[in-house]
């Protein structure tokens, strides 16, 4: 890997609302993206994922007292890194689709239901390849075909709502990877689909990762999708970067006490029917951003929580071992348990 | 497809029944009488005017009346004046062109400034101007079309003189288009005025949900271009709910016509069907009031088909 296509640091975004103090959703998220290599990020809702997932791309809510700060190194084809957080518009509608392209989460939702598949594949070519509207459509065949669907020759004349939920999906794949972008990110592309279809789409993208060699940012509150699919692991929670880490290391080893219940909450077959074993759950609630704790904003919820020790400050993220970084005051007494 | 078509023409016809039993009803039992015109004449006899009653089909009981105006109906025949015998259906069709231009030329500038003011206000929620547009159009839609009428004749036409207070063209003048046209537009405007006003509230509530949509998000990460997404995306998406105002505010532009019609004297249905209402011209009253009907329903089964057309999905589960 020569170095990372995404270097995100001291990403933060603020919503202001009407009267009341302002919403800090992201707090100084870092993290890097290898070149074809996938991160996950996780956390549950309101953890900031998604909005990160969004000011990356730079589709947050424009005006409305949005703040983003921090920046985002993204290199396209080896050449000098642009901040996606400092681009001007046009500049950053030349990357988005093209470069860095994104699917969302739900796909009964996501497509323009009066247009044709095709012609909604076809507009990002035509927008960014310079396509003719006959080679654009013909290009999404092909997409069509890449991306599984059977048939493609008459999805494309197809609208979505003749679709089920699982082509949608593999529609929004066709369009994301159509103009071959060095950097997908997913949120949470599986959770609206049924079980077995979310195993197809998952395969189908690791299959078009394989082939076309992006790389991808999967955000997800499903561990055992991670498991996966995922390289790194990027555990958020109440709005910062709390664990990041190799898939392994983290899940068979995870140094903040946050990740150590959220993986363990996964249920498996053996844990839940075999052993009749109740799911462990985190007691509490993901704090109100506009109230967050002192000190570490995990302490109200967790079990190694020590008075004095992680109240005081907000702990920083540390080096722990070699690509491997926490923030907890007490990991090293944590692990040697 | 021929399902929905005959239900549809079913209904119309239930409609077009309901309509004219009630109006029909509530004409007759009204206070006046056809025959007070003639009963003031000097010399008038009970046996005379007994005569002119036979003549116009009054002496008989109401439901009998009913049905062989409604035989008439069936058959072209939609009975004669009572003012001048002249044959019904001529009569609304001499005075349709005139309704037609007035109401055609205030839907096409209530669609054209309504619609704009929508969309300019929900591309700029919460901005000053979207704000404005707010206040205006509820003022619009407060204030009557008589009161907008008579201010803008007593504005426009009596204190600056620019342009005419009523009729179609210069009374003993030869027609010439740009006489016709400075007459129709003081009334054009006046009639679009609360069209607009609805337009422009509609358009911004359709044009702002579509904005809030997903798919639009996607268009965004997609990278077009705000000139596309604006007009393929979301214009697009918006037209479909502005489908359906169309065909409702056909009916409305012809009973706003009514009132338009009187205040600037323009010789159109509206002001027809209050003359005749005043004279109780009952066959014309009666002309006029299916002659909507048929119009308003015709107006809905058009708009059914054009959201057939725009809208892909009605399509599909027609299939």
């Amino acid at each position: 890997m020569s170095g990372p296509i995404l270097s995100v640091r001291k990403l933060a975004v603020t919503f202001a609302q009407g009267g009341g103090p302002d919403i800090p959703a992201v707090e100084g998220a870092s993290f890097d993206v290898g070149a074809g290599e996938t991160v996950a990020i996780v956390g549950e809702s309101s953890s900031g994922k998604s909005v990160t997932a969004m000011a990356l791309l730079g589709l947050l809510p424009a005006g409305a007292g949005t703040v983003v700060s921090g920046q985002a190194l993204f290199r396209r084809d080896g050449e000098n890194a642009v901040d996606l957080l400092a681009l001007p518009d046009r500049a950053m509608r030349a990357i988005r689709g093209r470069d860095i392209s994104m699917v969302f989460q739900d796909p009964m939702t996501s497509l323009n239901p009066v247009l044709t598949i095709g012609e909604q594949i076809a507009e990002v070519l035509m927008t960014h390849d310079g396509l003719t509207r006959r080679q654009a459509q013909a290009m999404a065949i092909e997409m069509l075909a890449r991306v599984g669907l059977r048939d493609p020759g008459q999805i494309v004349a197809h609208y979505p709502g003749q679709l089920s939920g699982g082509m949608r999906q593999r529609v929004m794949i066709a369009i994301a990877l159509a103009c071959r972008p060095r950097l997908l990110i997913a949120d949470e592309p599986t959770t609206a689909l049924d079980v077995t279809v979310q195993a197809q789409i998952l395969a189908l993208l690791r299959g078009l990762q394989a082939e076309m060699g992006m790389a991808i940012i999967f955000i997800t509150h499903n561990i055992g999708v991670v498991a996966q699919v995922a390289d790194r692991i990027v555990v958020m929670y109440s709005g910062q970067v709390v664990e990041n880490a190799p898939v392994r290391d983290a899940l068979d080893s995870p140094l903040m006490p946050y990740s150590r219940v959220l993986f363990r909450t996964v249920p498996t077959y053996d844990a839940v029917l075999a052993r009749r074993q109740r799911l462990p759950t985190i007691p509490g609630h993901v704090p109100d951003p506009r109230h967050r704790p002192q000190g570490c904003t995990f302490h109200p919820r967790c079990a190694h929580f020590r008075p004095g020790v992680c109240d005081g400050f907000r702990p920083s993220l540390e080096s722990a071992r070699s690509g491997h970084e926490v923030r907890c005051v007490r990991w090293e007494e944590i692990a040697r348990g | 497809m021929t399902d929905t078509f005959v239900s549809r023409l079913a209904r119309m016809v239930v409609t077009l029944a309901i309509v004219s039993v009630t109006g029909f009803l509530l004409l007759h039992l009204a206070p006046g009488d056809p025959l007070a015109q003639f009963a003031l004449s000097p010399g008038m006899t009970e046996t005379q005017l007994g005569m002119i009653r036979h003549q116009m089909g009054l002496d008989v009981p109401l439901p009998v009346q009913y049905l062989v105006w409604v035989k008439g109906l069936l058959f072209g025949d939609w009975g004669r004046s009572f003012r001048d015998h002249q044959p019904v259906l001529t009569i609304i069709f001499g005075h349709l062109g005139a309704t037609l231009e007035l109401a055609g030329t205030a839907s096409l500038l209530a669609t054209w400034a309504g619609a704009s003011m929508g969309v300019y206000g929900a591309f700029r929620q919460g901005s000053r101007g979207d704000t404005m547009m707010t206040i205006l159009s509820v003022v619009l839609l407060s204030i009557p079309t008589f009161w907008f009428g008579l201010v803008f004749i007593s504005l426009f036409s009596v204190r600056l003189g620019w342009l005419p207070s009523g009729n179609i063209h210069t009374v003993g003048g030869a027609f010439s288009p740009g006489d016709y046209l400075r007459h129709l537009f003081l009334p054009a405007i006046v009639l679009a005025l609360g069209s607009t006003a609805i337009w422009s509230r509609y358009t911004r509530n359709a044009v702002a949900e579509v904005l809030g949509q997903d798919y639009i998000r996607t268009a965004r990460a997609k990278g077009l271009s705000p000139r596309r997404i604006r007009y393929r995306h979301v214009l697009r998406n918006a037209l479909l709910p502005m489908i359906t105002l169309a065909g409702l505010q056909f009916p409305t532009l012809l009973s706003g016509a009514l009132v338009t019609e009187t205040v600037f004297t323009w010789p159109g249905i509206g002001r027809l069907f209050l003359d005749s209402l005043e004279y109780r011209d009952y066959p014309v009253a009666m002309g006029i009031l299916m002659f909507s009907a048929v119009l308003a329903t015709f107006g809905s089964i058009l708009t059914d088909a054009l959201y057939a057309v725009a809208d892909p999905r009605l399509r599909v589960s027609r299939q």
